[in-house]
């Protein structure tokens, strides 16, 4: 028994072999189903990555016109309730939504499926919801302060000089220039997501890596955690990328290469 | 009293700052700003609740007071916010969590500001190879999602209060580590510390009596909006079974049963400690964003980035 789960070597050696492993996709076996790690993590990471980009598209669908209008509207009630929504968002913690929304919408007025899971829409949307409004709040202040600071550049007073309609001047010429920033800020943001989804997961009941790594950690199952663990990485690499992609693609003026 | 007076030094003392608070327009500005009265108004009622718990909390937070099944009886009675599947009372054990949220809170602040102003003090008053080391360590930890790397902390080294703190703190320094290295880089320009240096102060002295003093001004605005994010995290720990165990009343932690309970429509033992969170958290928001907007707007671009 200790030989074969390796226990009669000494830790660094295991964590050499373990390594070799993972260059070759072999992330070692559970030690409470004997399942391979790697294939718990290729059935879980889609799974996951749905609930991320549904939670993330939310949070973009209901943080940006929020952001919008507050600096559109600024110094005005508008602009104060929108930004009091914001700060209640990030106010809120998330799993106590989530649990609160399965009562409502669950429990009391029975339209979907209460215990969570996977499957169709019905079992995507709420956790999805409550993903996004957790990173609404950011998303619409940081929305705010980019149009704010794109509003008070020369070229939309020179905009507005030659007679432009108001809509024309926000969404062709503030709101393009203002995509930079926002886009970048939303890909940095991005990782946060995987902590969210962590936490939405367990509440939800969702089968996806997060939940996967909450029943090892309580079942000391240490590879699949370490894994799983090292999934999220990868993650958080591909998404902090990815805002650099979209830094130099959004922003011509900005190349990689021409810096420094 | 600033240093002067003592006729040694022209640095500035930290109870000096606070009279000097008083006496500036930031202060003037705060006293307007009706966020920093609603937040004060909240904080005041989370720590006074902390304070007095043992007076507030009718009954003890393992009392089992009800004696036949259902053991959860919704609000009303006796207990005003009723009482979960063990029957304990949900108004007591919400009030003495109060104190294990703040508990938390402040000795995670703490420790991140423990790890991450000395670090970002050395990082801008040296520069070169440590300022290029401890920035890019910043840039790893402010990448990483914290509650990820702290669930993989939790699952190495075991739950419970100690390791709940150091595992969230192993990212949280960062934004204390760049705001200090950013305060370090303006104040070492500033003619005083050259003057400090010429009259052959000790780097260290000049970094703890010169540097640290006249910048702390967005440390404590860091630090005041860290605090509702550090209970947010801890408590969402808490709620996945990593942090704090039962049967201590750590809202997080009671929410684990009320998951499930609210599917047989006993939703009083989940509404109400979120409700407490909020309240919580939603006044060190109100307090920091005010603070923020008072004594240093710069600091908007920080905690969005």
């Amino acid at each position: 028994m200790r030989n074969a789960l390796g226990l009669d070597r000494p830790p660094h050696v295991r964590y050499f072999e373990w390594l070799g492993g993972v260059f070759q996709g072999d992330l070692g076996r559970s030690w409470i189903t004997n399942r391979p790690v790697s294939a718990t993590i290729l059935e879980r990471l889609p799974r996951t990555i749905e609930l991320c980009l549904a939670g993330f598209l939310f949070s973009v669908a209901i943080g940006l016109p929020l952001g919008i209008v507050a600096a559109l509207k600024r110094k005005t009630k508008t602009d104060y309730t929108a930004m009091g929504i914001a700060l209640f968002g990030v106010s809120i913690p998330n799993f106590w939504l989530g649990i609160m929304l399965i009562f409502i919408f669950g429990v009391w007025l029975g339209w979907g499926p209460a215990t969570g899971g996977y499957g169709g829409p019905e079992y995507l949307i709420l956790p999805a919801l409550v993903l996004g409004t957790a990173l609404s709040g950011t998303t619409s202040r940081l929305t705010r302060s980019a149009m704010l600071d794109v509003l008070s550049q020369d070229y939309i007073r020179a905009a507005r000089a030659k007679g432009l309609r108001e809509r024309t001047v926000v969404y062709t010429h503030a709101l393009k220039n203002a995509a930079i920033p926002i886009a970048t800020l939303l890909f940095m943001r991005l990782p946060w997501i995987f902590g969210g989804a962590i936490v939405i997961e367990m509440v939800f009941d969702w089968p996806g890596m997060g939940l996967a790594m909450i029943n090892a950690i309580h079942t000391s199952d240490f590879l699949v955690i370490q894994g799983i663990a090292l999934m999220f990485v990868v993650l958080v690499i591909i998404a902090n990328m990815l805002a650099d992609i979209s830094y130099a693609y959004l922003n011509p003026r900005i190349r990689y290469g021409m810096r420094r | 009293m600033s240093v002067v007076e003592k006729g040694r030094k022209v640095g500035l003392s930290i109870s000096g700052y606070f009279r000097k608070l008083a006496r500036s327009p930031a202060w003037t500005y705060l006293k307007r700003d009706e966020r920093a009265w609603i937040g004060f108004a909240l904080v005041i009622l989370v720590v006074g609740t902390a304070i007095f718990a043992d007076f507030i909390a009718p009954y003890g937070i393992n009392d089992r007071l009800i004696e036949e099944a259902p053991f959860a009886r919704p609000p009303g009675g006796a207990f005003i916010l009723g009482t979960d599947s063990q029957g304990r009372d949900v108004f007591s054990r919400v009030i003495q969590g109060t104190r294990i949220a703040l508990e938390i809170g402040l000795l995670l602040v703490a420790l991140e500001a423990v790890i991450g102003v000395p670090l970002g003090l050395m990082a801008g008053y040296y520069g070169g190879k440590v300022d290029e080391l401890v920035m890019r360590a910043v840039d790893v930890a402010l990448s990483f999602p914290g509650l990820v790397l702290a669930a993989a902390f939790i699952g190495f080294f075991g739950s419970g209060l100690n390791n709940l703190i150091i595992a969230l703190s192993l990212t949280g320094w960062a934004a204390f580590a760049r705001i200090t290295r950013a305060q370090a880089l303006t104040i070492k320009e500033q003619p005083y510390v050259e003057s400090a240096r010429a009259i052959g102060e000790k780097d260290r002295t000049i970094i703890s009596k010169y540097i640290l003093p006249n910048g702390i001004s967005p440390l404590i605005v860091i630090a005041t909006m860290t605090l509702p994010a550090a209970i947010l995290l801890a408590s969402a720990l808490n709620f996945m079974g990593l942090g704090v165990q039962e049967p201590t009343p750590a809202w997080g932690a009671m929410l684990t049963g009320a998951r499930s309970e609210v599917l047989d429509g006993i939703w009083w033992t989940a509404l109400f400690p979120g409700v407490a969170i909020i309240i919580t958290v939603l006044g060190f928001n109100f307090l920091g964003d005010a603070l923020r907007d008072a004594l240093d707007p710069r600091l908007r671009e920080y905690k969005y980035v």
